[in-house]
């Protein structure tokens, strides 16, 4: 049998080297176990803390929107500066058309005709805005209008129609109005609400808007190009038996822009009582303001559903996505029905 | 024993023994701040719950039926809750208690739990014929 050139046992110092190398391996091991460990924990902290910031973030904003029962607070949306207001106190400014007639209905105006027009004219034009409140009564046959976007003379020219539907953008030729297809703005008109109609030309372009009285002025909602018309001098409202206009303005459009002052806005009018004109009007904000007034950094989304999983309203940015998602629901009462209110932010 | 090895031993002891503290502070601060959050969503939707059911007079209607019936068309499948509501009436004594409603699923303990209460009037015409307190608890199921 050959021998062994190996000692068959360790010297104490060979020994107590190989234990010192095990131990610095060991060692080793278990320091990158212990950072790896830390970091886990770390970034889950992190994570954990992020998820809590989001669904306090996410409670808060639906304590806004169920209990901010103030009314909300608009800048100069759209910006305007006014040539001229008039509340149709200095009527003998204004003409009826045809065989109208129009009188003080309250602090408003109204025809007692079965349709009529209420014009004047001014000075030639191409780029103006004209605006009015207008209580809302549909009756037979159309809304009240908005007219001279630019007329020619009363019977012809663009206009702005608040119909049960929403907003339309109409032709007037002639006299006979009709609609454009597809200048349609779909939103909620109640009957007997008074509402601000606001027309815009120029040139070519014609826009139209509406919102609730006391509500945030939004972006334009109907931007057509349409060739005729593109200058004119008429300008008025058009109506029919039931219906109130009030506080007529021309002017121009100015450089302010946006609702950067609006300070609170919710959907209720009041507490835990939706609002389907607030709701309209916090819709009606842009995207960032809608974030800035609801205190949320992250992308979010908001849905009002009935009891049947029904969506009744939804907003915010609807194609966001993550992986980190906080879900809140609440409840609330819209028209006498318990609704649900879901907020969802995206981390 | 050598006593490289004792040394390696000690070690590992040590370091075990301060993973074991971090993890455990980690996960007992995490469970917290869940439980936080969570308390906060259920006492929230406490309240909402009991102020639907005044604004649409079924704490008022005194109607057990009724008020179980909003209830189960609105919570969530995953969330249960317990209603308790007394109704009293006011003398020459004070109050006295007239009626009890308890409604619900029974409390069991759970992790995260909120009660929210509410104070109400009954009323028959413009007089309160009875004052009542609502009391909520809403836990996840």
């Amino acid at each position: 049998m050959r021998k062994s050139h190996l000692p068959s046992r360790c010297s104490r110092g060979q020994s107590f080297a190989i234990d010192m190398v095990l131990a610095v391996m060991v060692f080793s091991m278990l320091f990158v176990f212990f950072v790896q460990s830390w970091q886990t924990s770390v970034t889950g902290a992190q994570k954990a803390m992020k998820k809590n910031r989001m669904e306090f973030a996410a409670l808060s904003a639906t304590d806004l929107l169920l209990k901010s029962s103030g009314s909300a607070v608009a800048g100069a949306a759209g910006g305007f500066a006014a040539d001229f207001t008039d509340p149709f106190d200095s009527i003998s400014a204004w003409s009826a058309g045809g065989s109208g007639h129009w009188s003080a209905d309250g602090a408003a105006y109204s025809t007692d005709t079965w349709e009529s027009n209420l014009y004047r004219a001014g000075a030639q034009s191409n780029d103006y805005i004209v605006m009015a409140k207008v209580q809302f009564n549909e009756g037979t046959g159309g809304g009240p209008v908005i007219q001279g976007v630019p007329g020619t003379n009363y019977v012809n020219g663009y206009c702005c129609r608040l119909v049960a539907t929403g907003l339309q953008m109409t032709q007037l030729t002639n006299g006979a109005a009709w609609a454009i297809p597809g200048a349609v703005y779909s939103g909620t008109v109640d009957a007997g609400s008074w509402y601000h109609v606001k027309a815009y030309a120029n040139g070519t372009t014609k826009k139209c808007k509406y919102w609730a009285v006391g509500g945030i002025e939004p972006d334009w909602q109907i931007n057509e190009s349409r060739s005729g018309f593109t200058s004119g001098e008429y300008y008025g409202v058009y109506g029919k038996i039931g219906v109130k206009f009030d506080d007529f303005q021309k002017g121009t459009e100015s450089a302010s822009s946006g609702n950067s002052t609006v300070s609170m806005a919710g959907f209720a009018s009041l507490p835990y009582k939706l609002s389907s004109a607030k709701i309209a009007q916090f819709a009606a904000l842009n995207y960032t303001s809608q974030k800035a007034l609801l205190g949320i950094q992250e992308q979010f989304s908001y849905h009002i559903e009935d009891t049947s999983g029904t969506i009744l309203y939804e907003g915010g940015n609807l194609t966001a996505y993550s992986k980190d998602i906080v879900s809140i629901t609440r409840f609330a009462v819209l028209n006498g029905n318990i609704v649900k209110l879901g907020v969802k932010i995206y981390g | 024993m050598a006593r490289g090895f004792v040394f390696t031993l000690d070690a590992l002891l040590a370091v075990v023994v301060l993973l074991g503290a971090a993890s455990g502070l980690y996960l007992f601060s995490s469970s917290s701040e869940e439980s936080a959050s969570d308390q906060l969503l259920f006492k929230r939707q406490g309240e909402d719950l009991l102020a639907l059911l005044d604004r649409q007079g079924d704490l008022a209607s005194m109607n057990s039926t009724r008020i179980n019936a909003t209830l189960n068309s609105v919570v969530p499948a995953n969330l249960e809750w317990q209603l308790a509501i007394d109704y009293y009436t006011y003398g020459n004594s004070g109050f006295s208690k007239n009626t009890s409603l308890s409604l619900g699923a029974n409390f069991t303990a759970t992790k995260v739990y909120s009660a929210s209460e509410r104070a109400f009037l009954v009323l028959s015409g413009r007089f309160a014929s009875y004052y009542g307190i609502a009391r909520m608890t809403v836990w996840s199921g």
